[in-house]
């Protein structure tokens, strides 16, 4: 018996594609309904978070919100805040210039949530480059609390149901105590940790609960950020709950790494086609076997210094699936005599990392070999990256929450970054014909 | 609670529910409009007219699928405007220009056209059973059996076309 659904979910995929957000018109909406669009009132807060029954803390989030603006619509347009002071840009500018892995287009920085908690000064840019959108919270008042970078795909934003979309969670910022240096000195807690992320025009507030109790956010310019102040050891924040309009209440979990797996998150099973349609054999990656130069060359001068340890062969090559997004990945020969491998490395701003292996080997298990990690800590979006056979045409990422998301794919490159909170995820690969010819499942099972 | 006052509410419900699922709204509207342009034309008639009777809304189901209804009925009216007779069509992709149509694409088309807008709701609207029955204003059952139908329908005449 043939089994439909995936068959009829691909064929759908193809008949109408993803729509976005981006020709929502809500005022054009109400004027065919003859009613005159209207600013809120801020009484639907009060309403709100009285009907969720929550006792809200007092916090010292003194904030100074910069502008309210409308929700992920506000990215996609790129006008969230109000654009930062020019020596801001200048900086990203200069620390764009000296990364490995470039934001595709010169990003205008805008200034979200400027506040002050326990003597230091905290402020959350945010911009949008191409696919990707960032946020960046610096830190002034905290010896070695350097910025913190965190960026989600733009179609994350266009595509999530979720009133908030956490990107970073739980970062240390700063040390109490020195720094342990034998084997049996105690370990350090962090000053502050900082947990932010993107938030929806409808959403009224933001509590964070740690394992000290709620707290309220600041919310501003399409964001959140929350700062717990001398944490105890071991606490850490939890969760996220998003108050909107109309009394709506979202919990958001907020992921912990530990162990290389996911903690924090609800244990759910991955969804999507656990079974390939077509079975095939004998994979191979053709424009790397004929020594295409693919994508772009290889800069060794450069990014050679981001593998120091990597034997590079005479053949490399640097695609990025997608050219609107700052990830790329080195392809590269790695010539040992007789037997020959393919490298991949992931390239991201904060270094690279990757593996290397037989062509007869990468495809053993299936024409998906994919890895999946993070760059920087308490990132909230994962990455699952590598290579693809040329038996598959396109990737799409199924979702614990039953959301799905394309996955970019060019040149056997497969790059995808997926919410941590959504996880277990399952690839799956589709051959020309629609038919399901790679699932690989990562975050669980 | 005041007329005037539940409208309100009412009022910024529809529009959290427009703002978050749009693109959905956009998607299954040019399933069955056939057409981009109509398919956004349908999804703001549809509000406007989920707008303009918010007030009969009794609340017996989902908000999100009495707007479906809405919605499914002016891409409905869209599709019939501009091709009376036409059956649904492959609609264009995101400006990029019709894509190849798969067997399976040719086979959707040719399912009447309850049991295309049951798939159309069920798989680009992720909508349960319940919330597609109001939209559609048929019973649950009759969801369940169109679905059933429709996907025995697709498999064997994807047996058919193997053979």
């Amino acid at each position: 018996m043939i089994d439909v659904e995936p068959r009829i979910r691909a064929a759908l995929e193809r008949l109408a594609p993803p729509e976005t957000v981006e020709d929502a018109n809500w005022p054009d909406a109400l004027r065919r309904a003859g009613v005159r669009p209207r600013r809120r009132r801020g009484a639907t807060l009060a309403l709100s978070l009285a009907a969720t029954g929550l006792v809200l803390l007092a916090t010292p989030l003194g904030s100074a919100v910069v502008r309210g603006v409308g929700g992920f619509s506000a990215w996609l347009s790129r006008q969230p805040g109000s654009r930062a002071p020019e020596a801001v840009q200048r900086e990203l500018a200069e620390a764009d210039r000296q990364s490995w892995a470039a934001f595709p287009e010169r990003p205008d920085v805008r200034e979200l949530i400027r506040t002050k908690v326990d003597g230091a000064s905290y402020t959350l840019h945010g911009f949008r480059s191409g696919n990707a959108v960032c946020l960046r919270l610096t830190v002034r008042g905290i010896r070695g609390a350097g910025p913190q970078l965190a960026c989600a795909p733009v179609s994350e934003l266009r595509a999530t149901r979720d009133l908030i979309v956490p990107v970073k969670g739980n970062v240390g910022l700063g040390t109490v105590g020195p720094l342990p240096r034998d084997p049996g000195d105690p370990p350090t807690t962090p000053r502050a940790i900082a947990t932010f992320g993107f938030a929806a025009e409808e959403v009224r507030a933001v509590l964070l609960v740690s394992d000290a109790g709620a707290r309220r956010a600041v919310l501003g310019g399409g964001a959140f950020l929350h700062v717990l102040p001398g944490p105890a050891r071991g606490n850490r924040v939890r969760r996220a709950v998003a108050l909107a309009e109309a009394g709506r209440r979202q919990t958001v979990p907020i992921a912990v790494f530990a162990a290389r797996q996911p903690t924090g998150i609800p244990a759910r099973k991955a969804r999507g086609p656990a079974r390939v349609d077509r079975v095939v054999a004998g994979e191979t990656i053709g424009w790397f076997v004929r020594r295409e130069p693919r994508g772009a060359p290889f800069e060794a001068s450069r990014l050679g210094r981001l593998l120091p340890h990597q034997t590079i062969g005479p053949f490399a090559r640097v695609i990025s699936p997608d050219p609107l997004d700052f990830l790329r990945m080195v392809v590269a020969e790695n010539d040992l005599g007789a037997r020959k491998e393919v490298c991949y490395y992931l390239v991201t701003r904060g270094g690279a990392g990757g593996t290397c292996a037989a062509l007869r080997e990468l495809f053993r298990r299936g024409p998906l070999a994919l890895t999946w990690g993070f760059s920087g800590a308490g990132q909230q979006f994962w990455i699952a990256s590598g290579l693809a056979s040329d038996d598959v045409a396109r990737v799409t990422v199924f979702l614990a929450t039953g959301e799905r998301r394309p996955a970019a794919l060019r040149d056997n490159v497969v790059i995808v970054r997926v919410a941590a909170a959504k996880l277990p995820a399952r690839l799956v690969g589709y051959d020309s014909a629609g038919r399901v010819v790679a699932v690989q499942t990562v975050g669980g099972r | 609670m005041s007329r005037t006052v539940r409208g309100d509410w009412r009022l910024r419900e529809l529009e959290a529910l427009y703002r978050v699922r749009f693109g959905h709204f956009l998607r299954v509207a040019n399933a069955i409009a056939g057409d981009r342009e109509r398919a956004r034309d349908a999804v703001q008639d549809g509000f406007a007219d989920a707008i303009r009777s918010r007030a009969t809304f009794r609340g017996d189901g989902p908000l999100e699928a009495w707007v479906w209804r809405a919605v499914v009925n002016a891409a409905r009216r869209a599709r019939q405007r501009s091709r009376p007779e036409a059956p649904l069509q492959e609609p264009a992709t995101n400006g990029r220009g019709p894509e190849p149509r798969s067997d399976v694409s040719a086979l959707i088309a040719l399912l009447p056209e309850r049991q295309r807008l049951a798939i159309f709701l069920r798989y680009y609207a992720d909508l349960d059973y319940r919330s597609i029955a109001e939209a559609l204003d048929v019973e649950v059952g009759t969801v369940s059996a169109t679905l059933a139908t429709a996907h025995a329908s697709l498999r064997k005449r994807l047996t058919e076309v193997r053979r």
